[in-house]
């Protein structure tokens, strides 16, 4: 009977720790999600000139302090890998219905691989809705690095237009189907009075 | 300090240079060089914090010969700055300043004078702090706080000798802030005892006094209210300290504040009208020896001893018509440090000698604008429906005509901020090239009270917008001007109120300008994250009133919900970084006004933040805005030459930021705008940049046509880029020219005499060769060695040549 307790704590431990690697879908990418499912929309906004670069020996690479990974938790435990982490990339992918919040952001700064841990405190929020059946837009994460190359500022900045633009742009035929609404920390209908999806929800992949 | 030659010269002489009324934004948005000065205690020297070339400098200048010399020197790069500097004794002065990575240092200048020179020695302080008090009478000793450890913002307060700075570890005797955890700001009274400190609490602040009686550090608690003013002077007594406040009054006085009591015991100077912004206070006697006053948009100073009155009447006498600053004094207060300003004058600094009774100019704020006329403000005033008297500056463009174009240039804030009557870039700006400028100060502004200041919170887009609104009707039909020919243009929530004023007065203007703005209150409360903290929400509700508030509806207020409602063309601009007005705002009006089909241009720096990063980002903003008024408001281009060539270098200017990415987003229509109109003025430069753009279809559809007209235009006027590519055409048979060997090498030619590098390197190889052109290994040669001089990138190949030729004419 010992065993058997040590043997589920092992698996829900390792249950736990399995994540999702989060793939963004391209522009035009067909796509079908669950009744449960909604879709997350968020940028990555790391434009900075302070990013420092180090050459440490004459082999080794450029080294920048820049994003490594984003892992986010809650109805789904994912990460958002370095390869789709470059400035101004919108990530929008389909998720489980549910309550999520940002776990830690790691940087790219070897030796070191320091890594922030986003807790939602008095002062600053990192929990969002993944809401079914719409898309939803959390905001751009921003991130920058300071001139001493050390010091990093994370924020969530809401840019509900660039988000709606991005759609309209690249994933017209999704906006026809889903509503996006903005999720993120606040309120606000910016999105809701300037978009409304103009046909219902059909089995038919949407592109 | 070597500007003072140039400077009396240039007061002696300065009414003959006074020309062209277009002030060229190259010489008005300029850093200051000089940003502060502090005499030695006895007047002996003048530190100065300067900025000049892109680098930092503290200057040592001695009045009495006016030596000078540059004793640090710090480079313009990362987070590099000076931060502050003080001097110990009269020939050694500490200078706190950060290094490009934000790491903090210190050094001690020790300043001589040896063979009639200023010689001096920088020592580094090993460990980190500041100087708290020099003790100026006290021979060889400072109070000093020392920072504990580089991360902490927490000091240790002791009483040393200088020399001891050399150390890694400090040699103290008593530690002055004993009892005060978390100190980082310390204060002394008159007699040099530690009396006061702030200490930070988690993220609350303390204020902590050392009660002389019970020899012990008492927190000073809710001595200050929410909302009010409270600014601390200087010590008055072993007790009590001067403060100007507005706690339990309209506006702000000066007061005496018992410590010990933690209450105003005396109003000891409360104007008659306008608000107290500081006082002077005589650091060994403890008496007031002035306050300086804000009324109606203008400076003034009251003093209160017979002496220092007929000092007041003296300057007064001197500099008639101007405000001044009294901006440091030697110890023995024989020597002042003064700024001298106005509207239409930047400022000069002057070392003035109370018994001599001489004021000697040391510096020039803006050298750069000697020669320039500059423009004075009218101070009009209406009054509100209420009854406040809402005060207002005109400004009358250079030569006014009965129609000039009026801009109307709402201030940010709008709580506790105001325009006031002394030189301002921007209203220079505008003003020199024919507009008029009307700056309004509305409800909210400060300098009129607490009850006029509150009175313009909750008021976005209502009462503050009916205030300006008010004044811009009433100056209208005082000053003749065309009422179709006005535009309103403003950052932050100046940017705001240009929106909501077309909207609700369309008939008013013409066009509106936002820039750094606001357009969407409710977003304010979403637009990041950290809108959760409590302190934040608090000073926003503040501001703009609460939104959960029944009666209060911000959608109703905000323009991009209104954005239907907009008739006029808009101007949008905004910073990528912008953590106030964050550059959502911007985009969401342009993407509302755009979905009306309403003309909009979205104008974004990707670099800046709530501002621009240095006064180029201002510059260009301030280009784009005037392109954008000549094209909305009815104004006479210049007629003299002098004045064109003022917009043409502007508008290359702009429009190669646009081209070039580097400012400003890429935005090659933009670009293309600006070099047409440029080249319209007759500019070569400019028509060749549009003839390239129509060559390669940039900002623009492909048209040879057009780029052979451009180049043509160009080379008209000798351009050296238009020839060259004239030539390269004729030689290939490109923009629908037939191959012309003779029009080739006639080109060729032209552009080779007017310094191109590669003409002259084609050239001398076509002299080489004798196909186009007769063989002459001595032309070649010639253009040879001149591409040697002027090209960098051609010089290997071309002093190959000339090796090849040397061979040639002596066979081996």
């Amino acid at each position: 009977m010992r065993n058997h307790k040590i043997l589920l704590l092992v698996i829900s431990l390792l249950l736990s720790s399995c994540r999702t690697n989060f793939i963004p879908l391209k522009p035009d990418e067909p796509i079908q999600i669950d009744p449960e499912q909604g879709f997350l929309l968020m940028r990555i906004d790391s434009s900075s000139k302070n990013t420092v670069f180090i050459r440490i020996g004459s082999r080794s690479p450029i080294i920048t302090n820049s994003l490594y990974k984003i892992l986010i938790r809650g109805a789904t435990n994912g990460v958002f890998s370095e390869q789709f982490l470059q400035e101004g990339r919108f990530l929008l992918i389909p998720l489980a219905e549910g309550h999520y919040e940002f776990q830690k952001v790691e940087m790219n700064d070897f030796p070191t691989n320091s890594y922030i841990k986003l807790k939602t405190t008095e002062t600053q929020s990192w929990e969002f809705d993944v809401k079914a059946g719409q898309i939803n837009y959390i905001g751009d994460f921003r991130f920058r690095v300071q001139p001493d190359g050390i010091r990093v500022v994370v924020e969530m900045a809401n840019r509900s237009s660039y988000a709606l633009e991005y759609m309209e742009q690249n994933f017209p035929k999704l906006l026809e189907r889903y509503a996006i609404r903005y999720t993120g920390f606040g309120k606000d209908r910016f999105l809701e009075i300037n978009h409304k999806p103009s046909i219902q929800v059909s089995e038919e992949p949407a592109r | 300090m070597k500007h003072i030659t140039s400077l009396l010269i240039a007061c002696s002489i300065a009414a003959n240079l006074v020309h062209a009324q277009t002030i060229p934004s190259k010489d008005l948005y300029l850093e200051p060089i000089h940003k502060s000065f502090r005499y030695s205690p006895k007047g002996t020297y003048i530190a100065s914090y300067v900025f000049q070339n892109n680098l930092y400098a503290i200057e040592i200048f001695r009045p009495n010969d006016e030596k000078t010399t540059q004793a640090i020197i710090l480079q313009n790069v990362g987070e590099t700055k000076i931060e502050s500097y003080v001097w110990i004794d009269d020939n050694s002065l500490v200078t706190n300043y950060t290094v490009y990575n934000g790491k903090h240092r210190m050094l001690v200048t020790d300043v001589s004078i040896k063979e009639d020179k200023i010689v001096f020695k920088n020592k580094r302080i090993m460990v980190e702090g500041y100087v708290v008090d020099p003790l100026p009478t006290i021979e060889d000793e400072v109070i000093f706080a020392h920072k504990l450890s580089s991360d902490a913002r927490n000091y240790d307060v002791h009483k040393i000798k200088p020399k001891h700075f050399y150390t890694e570890k400090l040699k103290y005797k008593d530690r002055l802030n004993a009892g005060v955890k978390t100190g980082i700001l310390f204060l002394c009274d008159r007699k040099h005892r530690l009396r006061l400190a702030l200490s930070h609490e988690g993220k609350k602040l303390n204020i902590h006094f050392y009660n002389l009686e019970s020899k012990s550090w008492i927190v000073l608690k809710d001595i200050i209210k929410e909302e009010d003013v409270f600014l601390l002077q200087g010590f008055l007594s072993d007790d009590s300290v001067a403060v100007v406040t507005n706690q339990d009054r309209d506006r702000k006085a000066l007061v005496e504040y018992n410590l010990k009591e933690t209450k105003i015991v005396k109003t000891i100077f409360e104007p008659d009208q306008g608000e107290v912004l500081s006082a002077e206070i005589d650091s060994q006697r403890g008496n007031v020896m002035s306050v300086s006053i804000i009324s109606q948009g203008r400076i003034n100073t009251r003093y209160f001893s017979s002496e220092n009155q007929a000092f007041d009447e003296l300057i007064k006498e001197k500099f008639p018509d101007k405000q001044y600053f009294v901006m440091d004094y030697s110890l023995d207060q024989k020597y002042l440090l003064l700024r001298v300003l106005s509207a239409d004058d930047p400022g000069v600094f002057y070392h003035f000698d109370v018994d001599k009774k001489t004021a000697r100019p040391i510096a020039e704020y803006l050298p750069s604008l000697t020669s320039y006329k500059l423009l004075k403000n009218e101070h009009v005033h209406t009054t509100s429906v209420e009854g406040f008297q809402i005060d207002a500056f005109l400004t009358l463009p250079a030569s006014p005509s009965t129609n000039f174009p009026l801009i109307v240039m709402p201030h940010g804030g709008p709580i506790g901020v105001a325009d006031l009557d002394i030189f301002d870039r921007d209203v220079q700006f505008f003003a020199s090239r024919g507009y008029g400028v009307l700056r309004v100060n509305f409800r909210g502004s400060t300098g009129y009270g607490k009850a006029f200041r509150d009175s313009g919170r909750g008021q976005w887009g209502k009462k503050i917008e009916d205030d300006i609104n008010h004044i811009v009707a009433m100056v209208k039909q005082r000053y003749a001007i065309d009422p179709k020919n006005s535009c309103i243009i403003g950052g932050s929530y100046g940017g705001y109120s240009a929106l909501m004023s077309v909207i609700r007065f369309p008939d008013q203007y013409n066009c509106a300008v936002s820039y750094f703005g606001v357009s969407d209150i409710p977003l304010m409360f979403s637009e990041s994250n950290i809108m959760k903290n409590p302190d934040i929400r608090r000073a926003l509700i503040n501001t703009v009133g609460d939104p959960n508030k029944k009666d209060l509806d911000h959608h109703a207020v905000s323009p991009v919900y209104l954005a239907d409602k907009v008739k006029v063309p808009v101007l949008l601009m905004a910073g990528w970084n912008d953590r106030v007005a964050d550059v959502e705002h911007s985009h969401r009006m342009y993407y509302a006004l755009k979905k009306k089909n309403q003309e909009v241009h979205f104008v974004l720096y990707p670099e800046a933040h709530h501002g621009h990063l240095n006064w180029t980002g201002d510059r260009h903003q301030n280009i784009v805005i005037d392109a954008f008024l000549r094209k909305h408001l009815k104004i006479d281009m210049p007629d003299s030459q002098t004045d064109k060539d003022v917009l043409i270098n502007e508008w290359i200017f702009a429009g190669n930021e646009f081209y070039l990415d580097r400012l400003v987003k890429k935005d090659y229509r933009l670009a293309l705008q600006f070099y047409r109109d440029a080249a319209d003025l007759g500019s070569a430069v400019a028509q060749y940049n549009v003839g390239y753009m129509h060559e390669h279809g940039e900002g623009t559809s492909a048209s040879i046509q057009k780029a052979l007209h451009g180049y043509q235009s160009a080379a008209k006027h000798n351009n050296a880029d238009a020839l060259y590519r004239l030539c390269t055409a004729y030689r290939n048979g490109q923009l629908d020219l037939e191959k012309d060997p003779i029009k080739w090498m006639e080109y060729l030619q032209k552009a080779a005499e007017q310094d191109h590098a590669q003409a002259q390197y084609d050239l001398a190889l076509a002299y080489m060769e004798g196909t186009e052109i007769e063989k002459d290994l001595i032309e070649a040669k010639n253009w040879l060695q001149k591409v040697v001089k002027n090209s960098e990138h051609l010089k290997p190949k071309a002093q190959e040549k000339l090796k090849e030729i040397e061979q040639i004419k002596q066979p081996q």
